[in-house]
């Protein structure tokens, strides 16, 4: 189970990792902007580049959020026959 | 265009339509707590929750504004598919550690985080703030869908209904349909809507690539009508690309609204699935809404930048002038556009009668005199905003900026806040102010850009810095900051 979990962490700390790549590769900042066009599945090459970044962006973005934990909590307390007033529990200090 | 009497039939019956899921969804109603009105008793489950994360996230502005953008700027605007993509990547900061807390201490607004999490004399200049920030941010977003659901209105109608009779009218009736039914209804109306926009975009965007002969045809025209709509962006553009990224990823974010759907999840499984089916979304909806602007430039010759907001219905109105099938479809599509438009409006009004009654006002009730209050200040905001959506001088990107730039400056809050559990009030206080003050200083002086970086992302670093710095500066004090950890998330698993 534990190693399960841990797998599941990595494989979603990697496909976040390999989103930023794909951002920073989407953006054309490295080509020469007087470089002369090509064009590529319709698309002049650069935007047709950017399209597969984030076609990738999605796919990876997809599986990190089905890797993502969250926590189920038991149903809250909330309704005026459960807490009348409310109010959320303070803790005192600056933080809290 | 004019679909004549038709027009006006087919919107009477989409609004019919509305009002009657609205008086089902207050049938469904469990009570009249504000956790049932405003979060639908915290029941979504994944099918709605994602169609209505989705209908709330594509607006007026996506499918008007953004195609008169990418009309503007040609094939660089292929960025609005990266920036509402970072959108869903940037919850995975927030989403795994503001659910389980929500679900624990019962949260209905982002204030009611921000009151677990930060205390001392400055937490309630903090919450104000905060929630004042939102609260403009969230009135600007309804100024933006009132003036489109007015354009639309004349357009379906073909003049029949006027833009005023438009903004006011269906103003009138996202009130009734929200007060009534609260989130059940808007998030009910939001998957209606969603399927709507979805289908429209699809069958509008199917028509113009079989009209032009294909992706490359229009690639073609376009280059040779505007070069420089094809060439490799300029260095400015590009920075601008990477700071657009991350002004709309951290902005969007800390939207009420988004926040709010993750405290009305039925759980955090349906919450993670339905975030997984959105990362695909901007491709079936923002990419091609880019390219739908793109090909226009091949059709059309805009010269004033607030006329490119029309030109969306401009190839409405060449579709369906051929009649028959045509007629019906681009109608359709017209109606989806409003259902976009209408399902965003709607949300926003709901998230700011919460936000007023109880993060800006300070009324923590939970009973029905506080859900009471919350429909009362949602109805006067709509209210005092229909007069500035009457005027039509501002074009929709340019709403969308404004209020990206004051909502990033809301991140420190959340998103750091939520990790570091040694974050304190004051400097967060004090970040604030310093990057909402050079934010709105420099638009004020007319500077919306500082080397194609937005100023609300250089307010915002300045913003984190302050915070963070300000923190460090701080004497370390063990019991704040275990308290601290425990409502940032850290120990709360």
């Amino acid at each position: 189970m534990k190693r399960d979990a841990s797998r599941r962490r990595r494989v979603r700390a990697g496909c976040l990792i390999a989103i930023v790549g794909l951002y920073l590769i989407s953006v054309p900042w490295y080509r020469d902007a007087r470089a002369p066009l090509q064009f590529w599945l319709g698309l002049p090459d650069w935007v047709a580049l950017a399209l597969l970044c984030y076609v990738g962006v999605a796919c990876l973005n997809a599986l990190a959020w089905l890797m993502t934990e969250i926590p189920e909590e038991p149903d809250p307390v909330d309704s005026p026959s459960g807490s009348e007033r409310g109010e959320i529990p303070r803790s005192s200090g600056d933080s809290r | 265009m004019n679909f004549g009497i038709w027009g006006v039939v087919a919107l009477g019956v989409y609004l019919a339509g509305l009002l009657g899921v609205a008086e089902i969804a207050r049938r469904a109603k469990k009570d009249a707590s504000p956790s049932d009105h405003f979060l639908a008793g915290r029941s979504l489950g994944t099918f709605v929750l994602f169609l209505t994360i989705y209908a709330t996230a594509y607006s007026g502005n996506s499918l008007l504004g953004y195609p008169g953008r990418a009309y503007r700027d040609g094939y660089s605007f292929i960025m609005a598919t990266g920036f509402m993509m970072s959108i869903m990547v940037v919850f995975h900061v927030l989403v795994p550690r503001l659910r389980p807390l929500s679900a624990r201490h019962a949260f209905i607004t982002p204030g009611d985080y921000l009151r677990l999490r930060f205390g001392g004399r400055y937490a309630k200049a903090l919450r104000v703030s905060i929630a004042a920030l939102m609260t403009f941010a969230l009135a600007n977003f309804l100024l933006a869908q009132l003036k489109a659901m007015g354009d639309v209105t004349d357009l379906v109608t073909g003049g029949r209904i006027p833009y005023e009779a438009g903004v006011i009218g269906l103003a009138a009736v996202i009130l009734i349909y929200e007060t009534r039914g609260g989130m059940r209804a808007v998030a009910w109306t939001d998957a209606a809507q969603g399927i709507a926009m979805l289908i429209g975009l699809g069958a509008l965007f199917g028509w113009l690539l079989s009209e032009a002969g294909g992706l490359a045809e229009v690639t073609r025209q376009v280059a040779a009508r505007r070069p420089e709509a094809v060439a490799v962006p300029s260095a400015t553009v590009c920075i601008n690309w990477f700071s657009t990224i991350v002004l709309m990823g951290l902005a969007s974010v800390v939207y009420p609204q988004q926040i709010q759907r993750i405290f009305a999840a039925r759980s955090g499984r349906a919450l993670r699935r339905s975030f997984a089916m959105m990362s695909f979304m901007p491709l079936g909806t923002t990419l091609v809404v880019t390219l739908i602007g793109i090909a226009s430039i091949a059709r059309f010759d805009i010269r004033e930048a607030v006329d490119t907001d029309g030109v969306v219905p401009m190839l409405l109105a060449e579709w369906g002038a051929s009649g028959g099938l045509a007629t019906a479809a681009a109608l359709l599509v017209f109606l989806g556009a409003l259902s976009a438009i209408m399902s965003t409006a709607d949300s926003c009004l709901l998230s700011l009668g919460s936000l007023l009654s109880r993060d800006l006002l300070g009324r923590e009730g939970r009973d029905e005199a506080a859900t009471r209050l919350g429909k009362r200040l949602a109805a006067g905001v709509l209210v005092a905003v229909i007069p500035f959506a009457l005027a039509r001088e501002l074009t929709l990107w340019r709403l969308i900026e404004l209020k990206m730039e004051l909502l990033i400056q809301c991140v420190p809050a959340f998103l750091v806040a939520i990790h570091w559990a040694r974050l304190r009030t004051g400097p967060v206080l004090l970040g604030i102010l310093v990057g909402t003050t050079f934010s709105v200083g420099l638009t004020f002086v007319g500077v919306t850009r500082l080397e194609g970086v937005h100023t609300g992302v250089v307010g915002g670093v300045l913003n984190v810095l302050v915070a963070v710095v300000g923190t460090l500066l701080c004497p370390l004090d063990r019991n704040r900051d275990a308290a601290g950890a425990q409502a940032g998330g850290t120990l709360s698993t």
